[in-house]
């Protein structure tokens, strides 16, 4: 049975990426890349620079964010420390007590009482201008253009077939601090519907999007400065600090609506074909400000609470029980120079949906697939004097073990081979330059590769085993207006203005007419 | 799913209710420090190291930030909004805090260049009338009062700050460094860096 599995993945743009294992008849191509466009509709980045952090801080966006959502260290350090640092005009959390209060450094001061060389107050007084606590509620939407080389072939409603533009997604967000130690981004959005030929027969619109609840401290142990804390998040990667995983990868938004890419069919499972459709819990921390370690473990949320919660259940892969996901990474800093090399991974024991379509049965089948993902990545980031340079590369293999798929008691998949490997690549390179009027410039080449599998991916016209095997560049100008000061009148506004073409030279395992699927994606991304 | 909710927000609202100490809202205070220079304050990327530095130094960078003094580029993107709503028993506080830290030195400077810097620094630059820095700094470029602390910042902090004390920017108070920097080199503004990123 030939079932595209293109995943429904609402706003998650690597989720989409992430789409089908499928096994494509000779017969049904155009189909299916009517679905794989299709799979793209709802599409737009997950990825948001939050206003509320701003306002949180008191900082601009410049400050955390090269181009947003790519980060600074000082990002990466915010995300860390759980949301909650402060340090702008409004109290940081409703909870935490007032800097007006009595003596507030009481102890500390009887700590450093003797180290004090000299007891002269201040010289000039500095009023507090402290404010109050304002909910850290935040608000994006993007408007974009695409056109690709060819237009997508019928049927396309309510779209064009071609040179759409579209309003989606809008999103809000709770972001920023609770408590002292406790902050949370979380996202809802809505996506403008699919077409009628949509992938998602529950026609969600609004859902539950990136969400990630930490709980954040210090501590001093020997030797070690330690930062530790809790995850609690609802996509892997999501919770991760450098732009290198899945979850906040370039590109960072990319096109909505049926005439966008289609994108590569294949793509590992960590990168979006759970996001939101789990809930995980981890804990992590960072010694000395070099090493990372995070370990988190995950589970899927069954059929109706991925229902409820707008996420379309039968466009991942199944369900699993627990599955580990680790995180390691080395960041050494000298001056204005960060260097990342690290490792993640998950293994996941997938139970396929006993019906597909998830109408008759919301079920799934005992048996199950196992899918082991292990990440390589590094970035190199240069803070010159008015600009960011950002060299980013990431590697994924992904080990796929089809014990129940391959042994036909997975009514949706059929593959060849009992087991396949998958491999996907990223080399990036960014230049933000400006302060305010960031024009940022990024490339960046992608590669997928793996097993030739005639039950996943087809045949070819010569009648061979098609393999995965997706490659191109993707080029985009980006124009940013506030930087390292904030918009007048309302100061947290910003936008993000972006060009972007990508550029297939092998496309789901060809390169006849690859260049098909090239697209050009004008957008316009307003955060407030 | 329900109960991971419950939790969640149970939590939350344990963690809410417990009395709000006014030792909590200087801790706050720190870690909005310690977010960008670094979790003991030893420096992080290009924010300098806080540790050991005098207090009244930092006291009086602080009100200059608060007033927009001090306006190198750094200086203005992100310490005129830290500062902005510090009340004056905070930046005290913080002072007095971060001086009472223990200094960990960089050593990230030219090695083969801090003979040279530590000659400038201890003997000064008769021939070009830049005087000895260690009159002010002390000794060990410990600094006194309003004058920093040098020995063990970063080589890249040290180096950037003397080159723009001749690019116009102005300190938090007055201060004879833009007429000292005037006549360093480029060479001479690397040596001195490194060797003071090695002082203890």
């Amino acid at each position: 049975m030939a079932r595209m599995r293109s995943e429904e993945c609402r706003s998650f743009r690597p989720c989409a990426r992430r789409a089908a294992r499928s096994r494509l008849s000779l017969t049904s191509i155009a189909a299916a890349l009517v679905l794989g466009a299709l799979a793209w509709l709802s599409l737009a980045d997950d990825a948001r620079a939050l206003p509320s952090f701003a306002r949180q801080t008191g900082q601009p966006c410049g400050t955390c964010h090269t181009d947003f959502p790519g980060l600074t260290p000082f990002g990466r350090r915010f995300k860390l420390l759980g949301y909650t640092t402060g340090g702008g005009l409004y109290r940081t959390t409703p909870f935490s007590p007032s800097r007006d209060a009595n003596d507030p450094g009481g102890q500390l001061r009887a700590y450093a009482a003797e180290q004090r060389i000299d007891g002269n107050g201040p010289m000039i007084p500095v009023g507090s201008g402290e404010r109050g606590w304002v909910p850290p509620i935040s608000a994006m939407a993007i408007t974009g253009y695409t056109h690709t080389q060819v237009p997508a072939a019928a049927p396309t409603d309510p779209y064009k077939p071609n040179d759409n533009v579209v309003e989606s997604p809008i999103s809000f967000f709770w972001g920023g601090a609770i408590t002292n130690n406790i902050g949370a981004f979380a996202q809802v959005t809505y996506n403008a519907p699919g077409p009628t030929a949509g992938n998602d027969p529950f026609a969600h619109t609004w859902t539950w999007d990136n969400t990630d609840v930490r709980y954040a401290n210090t501590a001093r142990i020997g030797a070690l400065d330690v930062i530790y804390g809790i995850t609690a998040n609802n996509n892997p990667t999501v919770q991760d600090l450098w732009n290198t995983t899945p979850a906040w990868a370039f590109p960072y938004a990319v096109p909505a609506g049926l005439g966008g890419n289609t994108g590569p069919s294949a793509g590992t499972m960590i990168e979006g074909a759970f996001a939101a459709r789990v809930g995980g819990v981890g804990v992590y921390t960072m010694l000395n400000d070099l090493l990372y370690l995070e370990a988190t473990v995950y589970r899927t949320l069954n059929f109706g609470q991925q229902n409820t919660l707008g996420t379309d259940p039968v466009g991942s892969a199944g369900l699993f029980n627990y599955a580990p996901y680790w995180r390691v990474a080395l960041e050494p800093h000298w001056g204005p120079h960060t260097l990342m090399v690290g490792t993640f991974g998950m293994t996941m024991d997938v139970h396929p949906w006993a019906d597909p379509t998830g109408l008759a049965s919301q079920a799934t089948i005992p048996q199950f697939d196992r899918f082991t993902d292990i990440g390589f990545d590094t970035q190199y980031q240069y803070q010159g004097d008015n600009y960011w340079l950002t060299l980013r590369g990431s590697f994924i293999r992904e080990f796929q073990n089809y014990g129940a798929s391959f042994n036909g008691f997975n009514p949706g998949l059929a593959p060849s081979n009992p087991t396949d490997t998958l491999d996907s690549m990223r080399l990036y390179a960014s230049l933000a330059m400006g302060g305010d009027n960031r024009v940022v410039l990024t490339g960046q080449y992608f590669h997928t590769s793996g097993t030739a599998d005639a039950g996943l991916y087809n045949f070819d016209t010569n009648g061979a085993a098609l393999a995965p095997n997706s490659d191109g560049f993707t080029a985009e100008l980006a124009y940013i207006p506030f930087g390292v000061s904030k918009a007048p009148g309302w100061p947290w506004f910003n936008a993000r203005i972006g060009l972007q073409y990508t550029y297939y030279t092998r496309f789901n395992g060809t390169t006849v007419s690859a260049q098909d699927n090239n697209t050009l994606f004008l957008h316009a991304w307003l955060a407030m | 799913m329900k109960r991971i909710a419950l939790t969640l927000a149970a939590l939350t609202v344990l963690l809410a209710a417990a009395p709000a100490h006014a030792g909590d809202a200087m801790s706050a205070s720190i870690r909005n420090c310690t977010w960008c220079h670094g979790t003991s304050a030893q420096g992080y990327t290009v924010a300098p190291r806080l540790a050991g530095q005098q207090a009244r130094y930092l006291e009086t960078q602080l009100y200059g930030f608060a007033t927009h003094r001090r306006d190198n580029p750094a200086s203005k993107q992100y310490m005129w909004n830290a500062t902005a709503a510090l009340k004056d028993s905070t930046i005290r506080d913080l002072a007095d805090y971060f001086a009472a830290l223990p200094p960990r030195p960089a050593n990230d400077g030219h090695r083969d260049l801090a003979g040279r810097g530590q000659a400038i620094y201890s003997q000064g630059i008769p021939e070009a009338n830049v005087a000895a820095c260690l009159a002010c700094h002390g000794p060990n470029a410990q600094g006194i009062r309003d004058i920093p602390r040098l020995g063990g910042l970063s080589y890249s902090y040290l180096k950037q700050r003397l080159e723009q004390w001749n690019q116009g920017y102005h300190g938090a108070v007055p201060s004879p460094m833009p007429v000292v920097a005037r006549s360093l080199s480029a060479d001479e503004v690397e040596a001195l860096a490194s060797y003071l990123s090695f002082v203890r």
